[in-house]
C-alpha cells in the first residue's frame, strides 16, 4: 500500500499519463495528415510549382476559377461519374449475389470464400498489369473465353448441318469476339476499367454483405416460414431491410474509393486512349507530377474532396434512415 | 383446431438420439406441456410438430392427416419462439400483420384482425411502436399476438417465458392461460419449469434423454409419479428404497428393520420385490409425541429453515435424511436437535417398483 502511494506521488498524474499515450498519435496525425491538408489548402490559393524554388504566390481563387472554366475538367468528372456508377453498381450486384449464394452451409465453404477474396488482396498495380495481358486483343484470355461459346456453337451447328446463315453467324461472332479491342478503343477502355475494378472489388462487397447476412438470426426466417412466407417475400421483407445498413456502408466505402481511382487507370490505360479514361485523380496526378502545376492540382484535390464529402453525406443520411428502420 | 398424434417418432442427429420412440396424442383444444431438463428432446419434438425437423422414424398426424413430410408453411401452426423472433425493423402492427400480408388478406380486414389480436394481449395503442422499444414482456405478448392472429390449428410455444423475470413470468403465464381458454386452441407448450407446466397444462409429458417418462394430468404426475426421476423432477420427494413384506390389503414395506411403512396402493407387487417409496415433504406430519399413530417414527431435527408461510426441516430418521415442509403454525415449531415423530400418511406414499 505504501509502495503504491509513493508510486502515485512520484510519477505522472492521470492527465500526464493520458497525454503520454495520446501524444504520439496526435503528433503523427499532425505531421502526416493535418499539416499537409492545411498546407495544400494554402497552396490551392497560390501560384506555386514544386520544381521551382520560388515561394508560393497568393493568387486568391484564380486556380479554382481556372479549373472550373476548363471544359475538360467537367469531362473528367463525367468520366469519373460513369466509372463510379457502373463499377459500384456491378460490384454491388455481383458481391451481394455471391454473398446470398455463400450464406448457407456446404462443404468447402471456407475455402471458396477465401479464394474469392484473393482479388481484393492483390496490389492494384499487379491487377492492372495482368489485366492488360488478359484484355489484349491479339492473344488475351478474355477474348478467347468470349469467343469460346460462339466457336463451339459454330462447330455444333456445322456438324448438324444447320442452315448456312446460322453457321456463318456463329463463325463471325467467334471471330468478332477474338478481335475486340478493349484498352485502346475509347468506348471500350472505360468499360474495361469497370470490368477490372469489379473483378477486384466485388469480393469486398461480398464480404460485408456476407457479414450482414450471417448476422440475421435464423429464427426470423423460421417465424416467417411458419407464417407461410415465400422465399421472395422473406428476402424483400426480412433479408434486405436487415442487411441494408451494412450494404450502405459497403457502398459508401466503394463509392469513395472509386471516386479517387488512380492506380488502376495509371497502369492499365494511363487515362487513354486520348482522354477517354482520364478520371479526376488521373488528371490530378498529371497536373501535379507531369505539368508540376502544384497550386492548381491542390485546388483540384480540394474540389474532389468536397465532392466526396457531399456524396458521403447523402449515403450517411440514408444509412441513418436504414439504421433507424433496422 | 386439431388433435396431434405422434406415432413412434424418433429423431437422430448423426449418432445422437435426441428423441426415442415417442407415442402421444394431444387432444383437440388441449393445453399440453412437454416438460423435462435441458437436452431431454422437448424442443426437438416441438420443432418436429412445427415441421422444422422431420422425424427419423415414425409419423406425425394432425387429426388423421399425416403431416410428417410437410414443410412448416403447409401445417397451419402458430409458433412463439424462445427469443420471440420479432422482426426488429417493423412496428408492432407490422409484426402482427406479417402472416396476414403473406396470406394476402385485404388491408381493412388485416387492420381489424391485428387490432383484435393486440386487444387480446392487452397491447392496444402500441400499434405504431417499434418492437425494439418494448419491454421483454410486451415483446412476448406481440409474439403471442402474431402467433394467434393467423388463426392456427395448433399453437406451439417454445419456452416463451424463459427470458422474463419472475413477476412478469407469472403475469404472462396467466395471460397465456386465459388466451388459450378463450380461443380453445390446441396448444403444445415446451418448458423446463415444472411450476409453469403444472399450473398451465391440461396434461404433461415428462421427458428425459429423449424418452417419455410419464404422461398425465398435473395431479397424476405430482401425486403418482411413475418412477424416481419423475418423483424428484416434479416437486421434491423423499426417496426410500425398500422391499415388499406383505401385499395383502395395505402393503407393508421394509426400509430398515425398525422402519417398516404401511402403504395404500392398487399396484400388484410380489413379496420380496424391491421398490422405491416416494414421499412428498409436505405430506409428512411432525408430532411431539408418538401417540401410537401408524407409520410414525422417531427422528431428530438436523436443520430448520424458516421460509415465511412454511418451515422446512431435515429430519434424521434412522439414518435417513427426511425432508419435511410444514405450514408455519407458531405452536408447532421445532428447533434443531429437537426430538420429533414423523408421520408418513398411508395413502400419500407413492410406490415405485424397481425394474432391476
Amino acid at each position: 500500500m505504501r509502495g503504491e502511494v509513493s508510486f502515485r506521488s512520484k510519477s505522472l498524474s492521470d492527465y500526464q499519463l493520458k497525454m503520454m499515450f495520446i501524444m504520439p498519435t496526435i503528433i503523427l496525425l499532425i505531421v502526416m495528415n493535418i499539416f499537409p491538408l492545411l498546407w495544400s489548402l494554402v497552396l490551392s490559393f497560390s501560384d506555386y510549382s514544386a520544381i521551382n524554388s520560388q515561394a508560393p504566390d497568393f493568387i486568391g481563387t484564380k486556380n479554382y476559377i481556372r479549373i472550373f472554366s476548363q471544359k475538360a475538367t467537367w469531362s473528367y468528372f463525367v468520366t469519373t461519374a460513369y466509372f463510379v456508377v457502373l463499377a459500384v453498381a456491378a460490384q454491388f450486384i455481383i458481391g451481394f449475389g455471391l454473398a446470398l449464394l455463400l450464406n448457407r452451409e456446404f462443404q468447402g465453404k471456407g475455402l471458396i470464400t477465401t479464394l474469392m477474396l484473393i482479388p481484393m488482396m492483390l496490389s492494384p498495380v499487379v491487377v492492372g498489369l495482368f489485366w492488360r495481358f488478359i484484355l489484349d486483343s491479339s492473344w488475351g484470355l478474355f477474348n478467347y473465353l468470349l469467343s469460346l461459346g460462339p466457336a463451339v456453337l459454330h462447330k455444333i451447328t456445322a456438324a448438324l448441318h444447320f442452315p448456312s446463315g446460322i453457321v456463318s453467324w456463329f463463325k463471325d461472332a467467334a471471330s468478332n469476339a477474338r478481335g475486340i479491342i478493349w484498352l485502346t478503343r475509347p468506348k471500350a477502355a472505360l468499360f474495361s476499367l469497370v470490368i477490372i475494378d469489379t473483378w477486384m472489388w466485388s469480393p469486398f462487397m461480398m464480404l460485408l454483405s456476407l457479414a450482414g447476412l450471417s448476422a440475421i438470426p435464423k429464427y426470423l426466417y423460421e417465424a416467417a416460414e411458419i407464417d407461410r412466407a415465400s422465399t421472395w417475400f422473406k428476402f424483400r421483407h426480412i433479408t434486405f431491410p436487415l442487411v441494408a445498413p451494412l450494404l450502405l456502408i459497403a457502398l459508401l466505402f466503394r463509392t469513395m474509393d472509386a471516386f479517387k481511382l488512380f492506380d488502376l487507370v495509371y497502369i492499365a490505360t494511363a487515362g487513354g486512349p486520348g482522354s477517354a479514361t482520364e478520371t479526376v485523380s488521373m488528371n490530378l496526378y498529371r497536373r501535379a507530377f507531369q505539368d508540376y502545376n502544384t497550386g492548381e492540382s491542390c485546388a483540384l484535390a480540394y474540389i474532389l474532396l468536397i465532392f466526396i464529402i457531399a456524396l458521403s453525406n447523402i449515403y450517411i443520411k440514408y444509412l441513418n434512415k436504414a439504421k433507424g428502420n433496422a | 383446431m386439431a388433435s396431434v398424434r405422434l406415432e413412434n417418432i424418433s429423431k437422430k442427429f448423426d449418432d445422437v438420439v435426441a428423441v426415442d420412440k415417442i407415442n402421444l396424442t394431444i387432444k383437440d383444444g388441449e393445453f399440453f406441456s412437454l416438460l423435462g431438463p435441458s437436452g431431454c428432446g422437448k424442443t426437438t419434438i416441438l420443432r418436429m410438430i412445427a415441421g422444422f425437423y422431420h422425424p427419423t422414424f415414425g409419423n406425425i398426424y394432425f387429426n388423421d392427416r399425416d403431416v410428417s413430410a410437410l414443410p412448416p408453411n403447409k401445417r397451419n401452426t402458430g409458433m412463439v419462439f424462445q427469443s420471440y423472433a420479432l422482426f426488429p425493423h417493423m412496428t408492432v402492427s407490422e409484426n402482427v400483420a406479417f402472416g396476414l400480408r403473406v396470406r394476402k388478406i385485404n388491408a381493412s380486414e388485416r387492420k381489424q384482425r391485428v387490432s383484435d389480436a393486440l386487444k387480446l394481449v392487452d397491447l392496444s395503442g402500441y400499434e405504431d411502436r417499434k418492437v425494439t422499444q418494448l419491454s421483454g414482456g410486451q415483446q412476448q405478448r406481440v409474439a403471442l399476438a402474431r402467433a394467434v392472429v393467423i388463426e392456427p390449428s395448433i399453437l406451439l410455444l417454445d419456452e416463451p417465458l424463459s427470458n422474463l423475470d419472475a413477476k412478469l413470468r407469472r403475469d404472462t403465464r396467466d395471460q397465456i392461460q386465459r388466451l388459450q381458454r378463450e380461443l380453445k386452441i390446441t396448444t403444445v407448450y415446451v418448458t423446463h419449469d415444472q411450476e409453469e407446466a403444472l399450473t398451465l397444462s391440461d396434461r404433461i409429458a415428462l421427458l428425459r434423454k429423449g424418452v417419455c417418462q410419464q404422461i398425465g394430468t398435473p395431479d397424476e404426475i405430482y401425486n403418482h409419479p411413475s418412477n424416481a426421476f419423475v418423483a424428484s423432477f416434479i416437486g421434491r420427494s423423499n426417496l426410500l428404497e425398500g422391499k415388499v413384506l406383505e401385499n395383502e390389503g395395505i402393503m407393508l414395506i421394509k426400509v430398515e428393520d425398525d422402519l417398516k411403512l404401511n402403504v395404500s396402493s392398487q399396484k400388484k407387487l410380489e413379496p420380496d420385490q424391491n421398490v422405491t417409496l416416494a414421499i412428498r415433504p409436505e405430506t409428512i406430519m411432525l408430532h411431539k409425541n408418538q401417540e401410537s399413530r401408524l407409520n410414525t417414527f422417531e427422528g431428530v431435527v438436523e436443520l430448520r429453515q424458516f421460509n415465511g408461510y412454511t418451515v422446512e426441516y431435515n429430519i434424521d430418521v434412522q439414518g435417513h435424511k427426511i425432508n419435511v415442509i410444514s405450514l408455519n403454525e407458531e405452536t408447532q415449531l421445532y428447533n434443531t436437535k429437537d426430538k420429533v415423530y414423523a408421520e408418513f400418511p398411508v395413502n400419500r406414499i407413492s410406490i415405485i417398483p424397481q425394474t432391476i
